[in-house]
């Protein structure tokens, strides 16, 4: 799947592992949900492999604030246009707990990525019906903004 | 006033050629229409019941002649020439077509005017205290803070899909003119034992179906944090307001839910965590926003003022002068000035609404007599701010021309009313031929003055955009099987006392309206004490006694089959 990154479109290195899946293949890049990891975050520290985390809206950032510096990529899940929690989520991560990891927008829709991309977010893999060619194009839209507003 | 940078310029017009990019691809069918309806609504077009709606921001209340003038450019050449004012110091176009509103847009921002933010769950327009600046009771001017805030707010990525609306308003007077207690967050501006400035903060006012009136978070926030504590209050809502229900969403709800006190800890958690982090407003911030709102270059020559109070005697001998200077104009913090209230609550007229030429002339008058400046009032008048005593008259002529000087300010012919049916697309009932009918009953002067202060506000819907929870008077259109009806709720307020309007009774029936406005005044008439105002005596009678007149006129009152407000 193509996805993107620093304003470039690239080829996924990363699989998301769905909720209530068995054991992570040891394989490959693997993304694992919240509750997922925190089962597995023992096993996980002793064989000092790296992971992703899938965060829900509802889900508290504080929840991982301790093991941020063994995650490499934090995925916020968007759901619908209108879901604004995760940026607040994003937000939080970046400045709260200075976490410079991946942080990754899933479902994202083009008009929303410029917004996204200031709250730290800056990989997006995008909602269905999106062009992600297009999508690149929302970056250079707005370029001026006011310094007070984050 | 806010003078727009390059830097701001460039920006609106970014934003409107987004905006027109947008459109391009909704009407390709590439974008689905619900999110298109989400991003046009962030730029404040609706979809009403006969056209599309523009809702232009005329952040807190301030507006310059030239901008007044392309708003009447605007109106004659994308509208059918008039336009309306609102209770939130916005003007709505009714009439515009979706092609032409990215060219709008770009008209706007020539003049440094937007409608971003103007709807949506997000920070809506700032406002203000409509004096701000020339009021005489003034203890700092709120406007370089609402400028602060308007710029955070602007684009501001984390609150761009807010559970709902967020509407903030700002008061720097001894007397709230801008109904602080009834916004999602409210400032009052006092200065502490030192001198410095310090805001009360409250939370979680709001009308709707669900009124509340907003309860203090923060007892003396000082000056440099306001922006980094609002960032915590709104992030707490972004967080954790409910999404799951529109009537459940608003801030009001989550304050209510947690109790104010888990809220504030909340936010005050929040606030600890954002630290160095937090957007702190630095004195060179502050001062700079200040340099904006002097007092104008013109007005600063000083009033050459004949005569004791600055008026030619031919002026002090024309009643109708002396009439209208009584009620439509107040004091000003400058003795050789006096603020004007521009009524645009002629007879007949829809309140709220002005029309192209009547913009032109009035942004030509504010030019040469009131420093060019003109403001926007919640309560849906304009205002020239810097009229000399010595100008008065001639003033007074020039808006008697226009027909903008009727002298009912205050009385209960000034009503707020909503655009209700004739317009809006939630409406349950009309508004406009309700206060045509009032007016018509209600229409002799002098029993307006001897009525003496009357808030009388009126919405088509629960949304209550009219405000009638807080109108001493309030009117709320419901909809019967079909029929429009009227429930009525008597000593609401929106000022230092605010308060709640308690329910009359059952609704009443569209042509009975102005007649029970006329019962329930006269029981005040009957009742009142010496100078005892109309709010006064109902928040001592309480509402049984208006109760009692009005259905017992009314002999058989006809039960509405479901509760008619919440
Ligand atoms: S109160 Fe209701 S009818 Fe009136 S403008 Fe608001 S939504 Fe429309």
């Amino acid at each position: 799947m193509r996805i993107i990154k620093n304003r470039a479109v690239i080829r996924d290195p990363w699989r998301l592992e769905e909720d209530g899946g068995s054991d992570a293949a040891s394989d490959a890049r693997v993304i694992l949900p919240l509750q997922r990891y925190l089962k597995m975050r023992h096993a996980l520290c002793q064989t000092g492999r790296r992971v992703g985390v899938k965060l829900r809206p509802e889900d508290e950032v504080e929840s991982i604030a301790g093991d941020l510096g063994r995650i490499d990529l934090i995925a916020l899940e968007f759901g619908s246009f209108h879901e604004g929690r995760g940026y607040s989520q994003a937000v939080q991560l970046r400045r709260r707990h200075r976490y410079d990891g991946e942080i990754r927008a899933l479902g994202a829709h083009r008009d929303n990525l410029p917004l996204m991309e200031r709250c730290g977010i800056d990989a997006y893999q995008l909602a269905e019906g999106e062009n992600i060619e297009e999508a690149l194009e929302a970056f250079a839209e707005i370029t001026e903004y006011y310094s007070l507003s984050g | 006033m806010y003078q727009y940078s390059q830097h701001d310029r460039r920006q609106l017009k970014q934003r409107a050629r987004q905006f027109q990019g947008q459109v391009r691809r909704f009407q390709r069918g590439v974008l689905h229409p619900d999110l298109f309806q989400q991003l046009r609504l962030r730029n404040g077009l609706y979809q009403e019941r006969h056209a599309h709606m523009l809702r232009v921001a005329i952040p807190y209340g301030v507006l310059n002649s030239r901008q007044l003038t392309r708003l009447a450019a605007i109106a004659r050449r994308f509208d059918r020439g008039y336009g309306h004012f609102t209770t939130r110091q916005n003007i709505q176009f009714n009439w515009p077509q979706l092609d032409d509103v990215p060219e709008i847009l770009e008209h706007l921002a020539e003049v440094g005017m937007h409608a971003i933010q103007t709807s949506g769950s997000c920070v809506r327009n700032i406002t203000a205290d409509h004096l701000a600046g020339v009021a005489a009771d003034e203890i700092e001017d709120p406007r370089p803070w609402c400028e602060l805030i308007r710029q955070w707010s602007t684009l501001h990525p984390e609150f761009n899909w807010l559970p709902r609306k967020f509407k903030i308003a700002v008061s720097g007077a001894h007397a709230d003119r801008a109904a602080v207690q009834w916004h999602d967050i409210g400032l009052r501006i006092f200065h502490d034992a030192d001198g410095h400035t310090r805001f009360r903060v409250y939370v979680g006012g709001g009308m709707g179906r669900t009124p509340v009136i907003g309860r203090v978070i923060a007892e003396a926030l000082p000056a440099a944090d306001l922006l980094g504590f609002l960032q915590a209050i709104l992030r707490v809502y972004n967080r954790y307001g409910r999404r799951d229900h529109k009537y459940r969403s608003r801030i009001k709800i989550l304050v209510g839910d947690l109790g104010l006190d888990g809220f504030r800890e909340r936010v005050e958690r929040q606030w600890r965590h954002m630290a160095a982090a937090a957007p702190a407003v630095s004195e060179a911030d502050i001062a700079r926003a200040r340099s904006f709102f002097a007092v104008p270059p013109v007005a600063r020559r000083g009033g050459a003022a004949p005569g004791a109070a600055g008026l030619q005697p031919i002026a002090v001998a024309d009643p109708r002068f002396l009439r209208w200077r009584e009620h439509n104009t107040a004091a000003h913090r400058d003795p050789d000035y006096r603020i004007v209230y521009v009524s645009l609550k002629a007879p007949g007229r829809a309140p709220g609404d002005l029309d192209a030429a009547q913009m032109e002339q009035l942004a030509a008058l504010a030019k040469t007599r009131s420093a060019g400046e003109i403001r926007v009032s919640h309560e849906q008048n304009l205002a020239l701010p810097w009229v000399r005593n010595a100008d008065l008259f001639a003033v007074w002529h020039e808006l008697n021309r226009l027909g903008l000087a009727t002298p009912n300010i205050g009385t209960l012919n000034d009503m707020i009313c909503c655009p209700g049916l004739d317009y809006c697309s939630l409406a349950n009932a009309g508004t406009i031929g309700i206060a045509r009918q009032i007016n018509r009953r209600l229409a002799d002067l002098e029993r307006l003055y001897d009525i003496g202060e009357i808030k009388l506000k009126m919405s088509g819907c629960m949304n209550a955009c009219g405000h009638h929870h807080a109108g001493h008077i309030g009117i709320l259109g419901v909809d019967k099987k079909g029929a429009e009806w009227y429930q009525i709720t008597l000593g609401g307020s929106a000022e230092n006392d605010t308060r709640l309007g308690a329910r009359l009774g059952p609704a009443i029936a569209r042509e009975q309206v102005a007649e029970v406005i006329e019962i329930i005044i006269d029981a005040y008439l009957e009742v009142r004490r010496d100078g005892e105002k109309f709010l006064d005596t109902v928040i001592r009678l309480g509402v049984e006694p208006f109760k009692q007149k009005v259905y017992a006129h009314h002999q058989k009152p006809r039960r509405h089959p479901r509760p008619l407000a919440a």
